[in-house]
C-alpha cells in the first residue's frame, strides 16, 4: 500500500553545502497494518512523514502510496491526493483554535471534498468519548481530550494511512494510554494502515511491528 | 463547513482586530457618504430655490451676494436702490410680477425682510407650491410679522422688539419704540424662508427714519449719508443711462392699460403709511423667457442697479466655491479610506505570523495553496463589506445628526436616508448612474479591501508548510 525505494531528502545548508537527512532505499507498509517507526530526535522522522504526505518532496526516490506515485503529482494535485487519502496526527495536537471541536473534524472532510460532514464527524467524536464536547472550542478541552479530537480529526476524511508524528509525548500517562487505544482501535476499525513514529520505546512496544529508523536510513 | 462560515470563524477568532479594522472603514466610507449627500442636496435645495426666483435686481456689486442675499437669506445686502427704481419695473409691460425685498433688521438673527403680500400669493416655491401660513393670517399693516416655520423663538401673537442689522449682534441696537406682533405662522417648506420674519415694506422704512427729535452726528450721520437715496423718494429713475428701447404699438397699449388698471393701482405706492425711499432688491417674473435677458442687460447696463439671474449664480457657486471644497473634504476622506484600507493588510499582515501554525496545519490537513489564498481575499473584503456597510449607517446617521443644525443655519432640510444620486458623466459607465451611490461607494471600499488583503493572501499562499508544522 505504502512503498518507498531509494528515497532521498537533502536540505541546502546555512553554509551552502548540502545536509542529507535521508537515505532510505527500501520500505514497505501494507493496508491496514500497524507500525511504529524509532528514532531519536533530529534523524529524520518527522521529513520522514512530511515526505510521505507530499508536504515535502523528496530529492529523489520515489513514494508511491494505494497505487500513485506522490512525487510525480503537482503541488495541487497531492494536496487533494492528502485531503482523501491520508491522516496527520500532530505531537502538540495542532486543532485549530477558531473552530469547534467538531469543526475541527468538518474542515478535514471539507477539504477531501466529501458530504455528510457534520454526522461523520458527530460519530467520530462520539468514538472518542466527546459527543458532550462537540462545541468545544480547543482552549475548553484538557489535553487528552485535544488529542482524541486529533485522532478523530486524522481518520475524518476515511484515510487509508494515518500518520502520527509523536501522538502522545505531550500527555500525561493516562491520557498517553487512552489515546494510544484509540488510535490503534479506530485505525483497525476503519482499516486505515497507521505509521507512529516515535522516539518513546514503551509507545512503539504497543504495535505489532517495530523498525528502528537508523536501520532502514542509510546515511 | 461552507467557506462563508470558515471565513466568519477566522474573522470571529480575531474579533477585536476585526471591529476596529471595520470602524476604520466604516469612518472612511462614512465620510464620503456624509459629504455626497450633504453636497448633493445642499446643491439640489439651493438649485430648486433658486428655480423659483427669475431674476433679482438689487444695488451695483457682486450678483452672487445679491442671489444670497435676497434669494437665500445670507450674506449682507449689497445696499439699497430707490423705491422709484421698483416702481419703475413693477410698471414695465415685460414684467409679470414685481416684488420688493427690503431688509435691515433681525430677531434672534433671524431676518426681518420687509416684503409685499405678494411675496405669498405669487411667487412660487419649489414643486410649483407656495408659501401657506399654518396658522394666523398675512400681515395687513406695519408692525405685524409673518413668521417662517423654524423661526421657533416666537409664537402667534408674541411681540418683539428687532434689533438692527441682519446679524444678531451684542452691538446691535433694539428698536425699542416699534414693537412687532405676530400674526401668522408659515407651514413648513425646507427652504431658507423658514428662517424668515416677514413684515411690510412699509414697517422696514418707517423703523429706520431718523428720530426728529434727535441730532444728526457720529454714527447716525455716516448711516444716513450711506443710505442718501440717489433720487427723490418715489421717483422714477431710468433702467439705463440710454433711451428705454422704442415698443410696438401693442405693447405701448398694454402698458397702459396696465398702468390704468385699478388692481394695479392698488398695489403701487404707499400702502397708506409714509413714503417709501428704499428697497434692498426686487424679485422678478418676466412674462416670456426672452425678456429676461433683455432685461438683465437693460438693468446692468444702466447706473442704479444689477440684476443677476438666481439660477446662474446658484450654479456658480456651486462651480467655484462649493465644488472645490468638497473635492478637498472627498480627498480627505477617501485618504481616511485608504488608511483604513492600508489597516486592512497592517491586521491581516500582523496576526498572520500566529495564523502561519494554522495555515499549515490546513494545508497537511489537505487545504490547498489557492483555497488559503482566496480564504484570506475574502477575509480582507468581509472586513471591508461590513467596515463599507456600517459606513452607509454612519453617513447617513451623520446627516441625521446635521439636519437639526443645518435647518437652523440655512432652512435646508436634509433628508438623511435619501440615497446618493450616481452621476458618471462617462456614457461607457452610465448604466451604473441606476445604482444607489452607497452601492458603489461599498463596492470601491470592498475592492479596495481584497486588493490590500492580496499581499498577506500571497504570503499565505507561500507559507513553509514543513517548518510551520516543526517549529
Amino acid at each position: 500500500m505504502l512503498h518507498l525505494s531509494n528515497l532521498t531528502m537533502q536540505y541546502q545548508g546555512r553554509d551552502g553545502g548540502t545536509v542529507q537527512v535521508l537515505n532510505i532505499p527500501e520500505f514497505s507498509l501494507a493496508a491496514g497494518e500497524q507500525v511504529a517507526l524509532i528514532g531519536e530526535s533530529g534523524q529524520g522522522k518527522t521529513t520522514l512523514l512530511h515526505l510521505i504526505a507530499g508536504i515535502l518532496t523528496p530529492t529523489s526516490g520515489k513514494i508511491e502510496l494505494a497505487g500513485v506515485i506522490l512525487n510525480n503529482l503537482s503541488e495541487a494535485a497531492r494536496d487533494r491526493f492528502r485531503a482523501e487519502k491520508i491522516g496527520y496526527i500532530f505531537q502538540s495536537f495542532h486543532l485549530l483554535p477558531g473552530f469547534t471541536a467538531q469543526e475541527n473534524l468538518e474542515l478535514g472532510i471539507m477539504f477531501a471534498g466529501r458530504g455528510g460532514g457534520p454526522a461523520r464527524a458527530k460519530g467520530l467524536l462520539q468514538q472518542v468519548g466527546l459527543a458532550e464536547r462537540l462545541h468545544f472550542y480547543p482552549r475548553e478541552l484538557s489535553a487528552g481530550q485535544q488529542q482524541r479530537v486529533g485522532i478523530a480529526r486524522a481518520l475524518a476524511n476515511q484515510p487509508v494511512l494515518v500518520l502520527a508524528d509523536e501522538p502522545t509525548s505531550a500527555l500525561d500517562a493516562g491520557n498517553r494510554e487512552t489515546a494510544l487505544q484509540l488510535m490503534i482501535d479506530l485505525c483497525r476499525e476503519q482499516n486505515a494502515a497507521l505509521l507512529v513514529v516515535t522516539h518513546d520505546r514503551a509507545v512503539a512496544a504497543r504495535f505489532p511491528r517495530v523498525v528502528e529508523l537508523k536501520d532502514i536510513n542509510q546515511l | 463547513m461552507r467557506t462563508v462560515r470558515v471565513i466568519y470563524k477566522n474573522l470571529r477568532q480575531r474579533a477585536l482586530a476585526t471591529a476596529l479594522t471595520s470602524f476604520s472603514i466604516a469612518l472612511g466610507v462614512g465620510l464620503v457618504i456624509a459629504i455626497t449627500c450633504l453636497r448633493q442636496q445642499a446643491e439640489d435645495t439651493f438649485n430648486n430655490v433658486a428655480a423659483s426666483y427669475e431674476l433679482v435686481v438689487g444695488a451695483k456689486g457682486s450678483p452672487l451676494q445679491l442671489v444670497l442675499n435676497t434669494v437665500y437669506h445670507l450674506d449682507v445686502p449689497t445696499g439699497n436702490i430707490p423705491y422709484g427704481y421698483y416702481q419703475q419695473l413693477k410698471q414695465d409691460w415685460r414684467v409679470h410680477y414685481a416684488i420688493p425685498f427690503a431688509l435691515g433688521d433681525n430677531y434672534h438673527g433671524f431676518r426681518l425682510v420687509g416684503t409685499e403680500p405678494e411675496y405669498f400669493t405669487r411667487l412660487e416655491l419649489r414643486g410649483g407650491g407656495k408659501a401657506q401660513l399654518a396658522g394666523g393670517r398675512l400681515f395687513s399693516q406695519d408692525y405685524e410679522a409673518v413668521i417662517g416655520a423654524a423661526v421657533t423663538d416666537l409664537a402667534l401673537n408674541q411681540q418683539f422688539l428687532a434689533k438692527h442689522g441682519v446679524q444678531d449682534t451684542q452691538a446691535s441696537e433694539e428698536h425699542e419704540q416699534h414693537k412687532f406682533t405676530v400674526v401668522g405662522i408659515l407651514k413648513p417648506t425646507g427652504t431658507p424662508l423658514d428662517r424668515v420674519i416677514f413684515i411690510s415694506l412699509g414697517s422696514v422704512d418707517e423703523i429706520h427714519q431718523p428720530d426728529p427729535n434727535q441730532p444728526i452726528g457720529g454714527a447716525d450721520l455716516m448711516d444716513a449719508l450711506a443710505n442718501v437715496p440717489e433720487q427723490t423718494a418715489g421717483a422714477p429713475v431710468p433702467l439705463t443711462p440710454t433711451h428705454p428701447e422704442p415698443r410696438p404699438e401693442s405693447q405701448n397699449t398694454q402698458t397702459k392699460k396696465s398702468e390704468s388698471h385699478p388692481a394695479r393701482q392698488e398695489e403701487t405706492p404707499d400702502h397708506g403709511h409714509k413714503q417709501i425711499s428704499e428697497v434692498t432688491a426686487v424679485i422678478l417674473k418676466l412674462k416670456t423667457p426672452p425678456f429676461m435677458f433683455q432685461m438683465h442687460r437693460e438693468i446692468n447696463k444702466g447706473p442704479v442697479a444689477q440684476a443677476a439671474f438666481p439660477a446662474l449664480e446658484a450654479r456658480n457657486l456651486f462651480a467655484r466655491i462649493v465644488a472645490p471644497i468638497n473635492m478637498v473634504l472627498l480627498t480627505v476622506s477617501a485618504l481616511v479610506g485608504i488608511v483604513a484600507g492600508i489597516s486592512i493588510l497592517v491586521s491581516i499582515y500582523n496576526t498572520l505570523n500566529e495564523r502561519r501554525r494554522e495555515i499549515a496545519v490546513m494545508r497537511a490537513l489537505g487545504a490547498r495553496r489557492r483555497t488559503i489564498f482566496s480564504w484570506l481575499l475574502w477575509e480582507a473584503a468581509a472586513i471591508s463589506a461590513v467596515g463599507g456597510i456600517a459606513g452607509i449607517g454612519l453617513g447617513h446617521l451623520t446627516l441625521l445628526g446635521l439636519q437639526k443644525m443645518a435647518y437652523g443655519i440655512s432652512g435646508i432640510t436634509l433628508a438623511p436616508w435619501q440615497l446618493i444620486r450616481t452621476d458618471i458623466p462617462l456614457t461607457q459607465l452610465a448604466f451604473l448612474n441606476k445604482v444607489p451611490g452607497e452601492i458603489l461607494i461599498v463596492a470601491v471600499a470592498v475592492a479596495l479591501g481584497a486588493l490590500m488583503g492580496l499581499l498577506p493572501a500571497v504570503m499565505a499562499y507561500r507559507t513553509n508548510v514543513s517548518a510551520n508544522l516543526t517549529t
